[in-house]
């Protein structure tokens, strides 16, 4: 070995890093070699000087704390850490959260049926005739939460089911839903149409987007 | 004992508080490794703060939890490398040491240029940590950071050689070369007497 060699042991010996073998091997080198002893020992002398330098504080104390603005992501990574029955529970909330939001509303008040395309920017509520009894609509309503009790029961009963294909179903049945409510909704446009051909003037407007609505959700799907 | 494996655990599972636990243990030692390497205490400051908002933000990332600190060191280095680059600092090479012994010596009232000089006087005006500072700032980056790390943060080649990503070697070698330069530079200064006392 030439005295180059010896450069990386010095630096394994100077940290402790070094087995015993080569220890053994630099300490021969450096009892014949005057230029290395002379080398390592102001090596030493450096490092040994670097040692005085000693940490300060930085008097700062950083603290971190949960950013409002990001509550909407936090929402979703914790949705991840949750178990599979409650994360599918949410989704089923927010499927039909979801659906209140963006499918006609049906509102049943004074006996009277009123509806309204969420859509849709305003649109005062249009009394329509009778079309659908109170009866339908809970059954509706009813159908929405026993299809989601299912679906988790189903959960329940084989939960090596996978997960996509849980989604999958759900959301056919929600979408297979959302049509059937849109067949009795456009049931009862039908009718206005069909009755009193003022009514039908008045709510005109409405009407057309309702039925630029539902193209609309034709052409999504 | 809560190590960092389980504060980074509980982090990810939505404890902010786990991460000021991690934030408290590593802040001292991630300002002191930027201040040597910077060598300017607001500016390493500010760095070791983005460090940190830098870890929060991608912790998650991090797949083996185990290599928190290396990680962490890693950030570090990447924003003073980027912080150099910004500000157009470069290492001082051997005239620039000439420049500064004849130009700064008002500054840091040292008399540099011979060996002979009272080395008591330079104990009693300066601050050893200043001097070193100044020193570690005239050899090479990629000696500058393995000394750092070695020296102030008691990792083993192996553990900088997978931070700077370079062969073990070749970090034991930018070590011994980085070393040398010092101990030039030093004894240019008439700071490589072993029995000089400084005040810290
Ligand atoms: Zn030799």
């Amino acid at each position: 070995m030439r005295c180059d060699d010896y450069r990386l042991l010095m630096m394994d010996d100077l940290y402790d890093e070094i087995s015993s073998e080569d220890k053994e091997r630099l300490n021969d080198h450096l009892k014949t070699c005057t230029g290395c002893r002379e080398k390592y020992r102001t090596l030493r002398a450096t490092a040994g000087r670097l040692k005085q330098w000693e940490d300060i504080e930085p008097h700062m104390k950083l603290t971190f704390v949960h950013q409002p603005a990001s509550r909407f992501a936090d929402f979703f990574q914790s949705l991840k850490a949750w178990k599979l029955p409650t994360r599918l529970a949410v989704c089923a909330a927010a499927g039909l959260f979801l659906l209140s939001l963006f499918n006609t509303r049906i509102q049943y008040a004074n006996g009277q049926f009123s509806f309204q395309a969420s859509l849709f920017k305003s649109g005062p509520e249009i009394p329509a005739a009778q079309l659908a009894t109170k009866t339908d609509l809970d059954d509706l309503r009813r159908e929405n939460y026993q299809m989601v009790a299912t679906i988790l029961d189903e959960y329940a009963k084989r939960n090596k089911i996978e997960t996509a294909v849980m989604f999958e179903k759900f959301y056919d049945e929600l979408e297979k839903q959302r049509k059937n409510d849109l067949y009795v909704l456009s049931n009862a446009v039908e009718q206005i149409q069909t009755g009193t051909s003022r009514r039908l003037e008045q709510t005109d407007r409405t009407l057309g987007s309702l039925i630029q609505y539902v193209n609309l959700q034709n052409r999504g799907r | 004992m809560m190590n960092d494996e389980f504060l980074i655990d509980e982090f990810n599972s939505g404890n902010v508080a786990a991460f000021n636990t991690l934030v408290w243990r590593w802040e001292k030692p991630i300002y002191n490794f930027i201040l040597r390497y910077i060598g300017d205490c607001d500016l390493a400051k500010d760095i070791m703060q983005q460090c940190f908002i830098k870890a929060f933000k991608s912790l998650k990332k991090l797949r083996d939890h185990q290599r928190f600190s290396p990680w962490l060191y890693r950030i570090a280095l990447n924003l003073c490398r980027d912080e150099l680059k910004k500000k157009k600092y470069t290492t001082f090479s051997i005239s620039d040491v000439r420049d500064f012994d004849e130009n700064n010596k008002s500054d840091y009232s040292i008399v540099l240029k011979d060996n002979d000089n009272n080395a008591t006087d330079l104990a009693h005006h300066e601050n050893l940590a200043e001097l070193l500072q100044r020193a570690l700032m005239t050899i090479p980056e990629e000696q500058r950071v393995v000394i750092i790390m070695k020296q102030y943060h008691g990792m083993k080649f192996t553990e900088i050689a997978d931070i700077l990503k370079a062969p073990i070697n070749t970090i034991k070698s930018r070590m011994y070369y980085g070393l040398d330069a010092l101990h030039a530079v030093l004894q240019r200064w008439g700071l490589d007497r072993e029995d000089l006392e400084y005040e810290m």
